[in-house]
């Protein structure tokens, strides 16, 4: 089988991790700008990006995928698939949590546990599992309901390993304000709103961290994180808007790097919305039409100065398993959209309402493509709300319009599969436009218990031919992230939007 | 001062407190679905429907209200749905933050905006006063946001002498504190000196001025008292308004106030937290008003009924 293969020397890795630092590094702290902060540090209660990230500076999970993908060994050394449903995983030897608490099989057992308990808000990821069994000491076995290839993806940089003991003694309030871990960075100091301080884990088994701290400074403000690195306060940010790009390239000392986010966003077609207007939605030729007719490559020049990538499929990124790069995105053709739309029975167009939010689309992006629209004629009514309001919307189906806008962002990130199982699939739990292809149904149900990587690939490519020609949205764009770095510093940019200060940072 | 006004008057701030709890609770239950938006894309209809249960948020409106009131009774204002710590807890460790901007932006103000006020009115139509209240305009205007980032660009990127936000020392509160002060202290300076105006051309000061006191205990004594009842009132507003946290302030100077606090408790639809925060703020309001209240009898004993 061929993740067998995946079996990690653990030597290599070893030799990867942590030891790319070479001398003092130049400063002993290491600061980050960020937009928002870690709500809680107690893992099972959200699954936010912000609280991953800080996280992973202070836990272990099962294994870690590094910045260029590549998955190595963290708590679990070694892990096959035992039978169709069955995953071993073996336990690393001789780590502690920093309260001096032995982390064994139980302990990764009963983490696990943890996040698929009905109060978990993460239960969903781990709803295959039927049981995790710790059979010895260095071993854990999960069992499954079906074949599920993915379950390591799963545990990777996610379900992260927790002192059970600890957490069982202080309960989850307190944990949750003063987590211990056994991760290269412990908890020091947070004054909530403003910073959370890390200092290096002494004892880390892989090695102690070279930079001595890690400050992450909550500064949500875009011009203010950017006026913090030209000052010098911080040496990394993140969530530059492209505007501001122009004027940190003229800033000595310090540069900015981008690169492709973990989102695609897109807009929904449906329909059969409850919101009347949607029918014409129900001739693919239409579908193709506003594909055509959006000019989405001018959008993203203008109003995002460049920093972006059109998509052609679902699937956000080229890195994912399953990618096909062979597909181009739809060209701007007006002509063309107008000849679809003539061909499909609606020569002057129709009327039909968007539902927006800022978060996915800007009032900007989302006028431009109402009057791209308008120009083939069609009438698009733009209903634009606050993003807890859209998410009713959206999820309460009722007052869900024909058109929405929205991002997809694999919880994995890597394997096609996640995103057609949960978006595309017409069982998908996230397809809110109940997008139905039974051919690439077909091909999903064959993707999901196919444990060998390049039949999987291929079955994946062969379903964005068929969403790209029968298209359940019209494509958008990847919006990049864009960061902004001292010079002293050297960063590898993850295509997760997550910052492991311990490995990704060097000089 | 008589009980009896003290009695009515916290009579009234108690009913004031539970309207606000009552209307706080109904609006952001009304307002959206804080499950909804914690759970990934993954998540099935039974997924939302076992975490709703396990937050007690399936329950029917009035019970959850009811058992919000009986907790609140017994300083129990519940837990944070998305940061897992007692509400008031949250709200509470960022009520120093806002207070010592609130206190060092509102000490600022009437630094610069009391004797600019008196001045400008002594010296009325003069060169002085002109220069004082077009910039109180200019002031009040100015967007605190506009104002903010200019500061940091001025005085953090360019000259390096302030940090651009966070806490931590007094460095940090003088940006942050200058760009709040700046529209407080452009409305009191005007009512400063449009109420001087008046009392300084009354019959009173007239009398002062003929029994040869001096022209500065006329002013400040005399002048400055009968001016004060208005000027108490609006210091008494813009005082619980920055005590109720200033979101935009906050926000371009990282301050961990209050007010982001509370802004993205209600966008996370973060209920006990919203709860929490706005009624801690509505006591405040209501306690400054009681406070204005009572020193409205000191500086003028008629009203005492």
């Amino acid at each position: 089988m061929k993740v067998l293969n995946r079996l990690l020397a653990l030597a290599a890795a070893l030799s990867l991790s942590a030891a790319v630092a070479q001398g003092a590094p130049p400063q002993s702290s290491f600061v980050l700008g960020m937009s928002a902060e870690t709500a809680t540090f107690y893992p099972p209660g959200t699954g936010g990006l912000f609280e991953r990230n800080s996280f992973l500076q202070i836990f272990d999970s099962l294994m870690h995928r590094e910045a260029d993908g590549t998955v190595v060994p963290r708590i679990a050394t070694a892990w096959e698939a035992v039978d169709a449903t069955t995953w071993r995983f073996t336990i690393r030897q001789g780590v502690s949590f920093t309260n001096g608490e032995v982390l064994d099989a139980t302990t990764v057992k009963e983490s696990i546990d943890l996040y698929r308990a009905p109060e978990s808000v993460v239960a969903s990821r781990y709803r295959s599992i039927v049981d995790v069994v710790a059979v010895d000491d260095q071993t854990v076995e999960i069992h499954t309901s079906v074949p599920d290839p993915f379950l390591p993806n799963a545990l990777t940089d996610n379900a992260f390993i927790l002192p059970t003991k600890y957490l069982a003694e202080v309960g989850k309030e307190q944990f949750a304000s003063k987590p211990i871990g056994s991760g290269p960075y412990l908890l020091s100091d947070w004054v909530r709103g403003d910073r959370i301080v890390f200092s290096a884990n002494p004892d880390y088994w892989n090695g102690v961290a070279g930079i001595q701290q890690v400050v992450w400074r909550t500064i949500p403000e875009p011009s203010s994180r950017v006026a913090a690195l030209q000052n010098g306060e911080v040496d990394l940010i993140w969530e530059i808007p492209a505007i501001q790009v122009p004027l940190l390239e003229r800033t000595p000392g310090v540069q900015v790097q981008s690169g492709p986010s973990p989102r695609a966003v897109y807009i929904g077609l449906w329909p059969d919305s409850p919101v009347a207007g949607g029918e014409p939605l129900r001739d693919v030729r239409v579908r193709q039409a506003l594909n055509y007719a959006v000019n989405r490559q001018a959008i993203v020049q203008a109003l995002q100065r460049g920093y972006g990538t059109l998509i052609s499929q679902p699937i956000p990124q080229p890195t994912y398993l399953g990618y096909d790069p062979s597909i181009e995105p739809y060209p701007y053709d007006p002509a063309k959209a107008k000849e679809l739309l003539a061909e499909a029975g609606y020569p002057d167009g129709f009327t039909i309402e968007l539902l927006a939010t800022a978060r996915y689309l800007t009032a900007e992006e989302s006028q431009a493509v109402v009057a791209d629209l308008a120009a083939v004629g069609v009438t698009v009514k733009l209903v634009e709300v606050e993003y807890g309001q859209f998410v009713t919307r959206l999820t309460q189906e009722k007052s869900q319009s024909p058109m929405y806008s929205l991002s997809i962002q694999g919880t994995q990130g890597v394997d096609a599969y996640e995103i057609y199982s949960i978006a595309i699939a017409s069982t998908g739990t996230f397809n809110w436009n109940h997008y139905t292809n039974p051919a690439v149904d077909a091909l999903v149900a064959q993707m999901a218990s196919e444990f060998d990587d390049a039949t999987r690939a291929d079955l994946a490519r062969q379903a964005a031919q068929l969403t790209h020609d029968d298209p359940p949205w019209i494509f958008l764009w990847n919006n990049s992230s864009i960061y902004g770095l001292k010079d002293v510093w050297q960063w590898q940019q993850r295509s997760d939007d997550l910052i492991s200060v311990y490995e990704d940072v060097s000089w | 001062m008589k009980p009896r006004f003290l009695v009515s008057r916290l009579a009234q701030a108690a009913f004031v407190l539970l309207g606000v709890s009552f209307t706080v609770f109904a609006l952001s239950h009304l307002s959206g679905d804080p499950v909804s938006l914690m759970v990934g894309p993954t998540a099935t209809q039974a997924d939302i429907d076992a975490l709703r249960r396990s937050m007690n948020l399936d329950r029917p409106f009035f019970s959850q209200y009811a058992a919000f009131l009986g907790g609140v009774l017994r300083g129990d204002f519940g837990t944070s749905l998305w940061q897992h710590q007692p509400a008031i807890g949250l709200v509470l460790e960022r009520f120093p933050y806002t207070i010592q901007l609130a206190a060092a932006a509102l000490l600022l103000a009437l630094l610069v905006a009391v004797p600019l006020g008196i001045l400008s009115a002594v010296f009325r139509n003069s060169f002085l006063d002109r220069l004082a209240i077009g910039t109180s305009l200019v002031g009040q205007s100015v967007p605190g946001f506009w104002l903010g980032l200019l500061l940091i660009l001025l005085f953090s990127v360019t000259l390096r002498l302030l940090p651009t936000g966070g806490s931590g020392s007094l460095k940090h509160l003088i940006l942050p504190a200058v760009t709040l002060a700046s529209f407080t202290m452009g409305r009191i300076a005007r009512l400063v000196r449009t109420n001087m105006l008046e009392v300084l051309g009354s019959d009173s000061l007239r009398t002062a001025r003929a029994k040869g006191l001096r022209e500065f205990t006329v002013v400040i004594k005399h002048g400055l008292r009968n001016a004060a009842i208005p000027i108490v009132t609006l210091i008494g507003l813009d005082a619980s308004a920055l005590l109720g946290g200033a979101v935009i302030t906050e926000t371009i100077f990282a301050w961990p106030g209050l007010g982001r606090l509370v802004v993205q408790a209600i966008s996370q639809r973060d209920f006990p937290l919203v709860q929490a925060a706005t009624l801690c703020i509505a006591v405040i309001v209501v306690g400054v008003n009681l406070l204005v209240d009572l020193s409205y009898s000191l500086l003028d004993p008629r009203v005492n009924a």
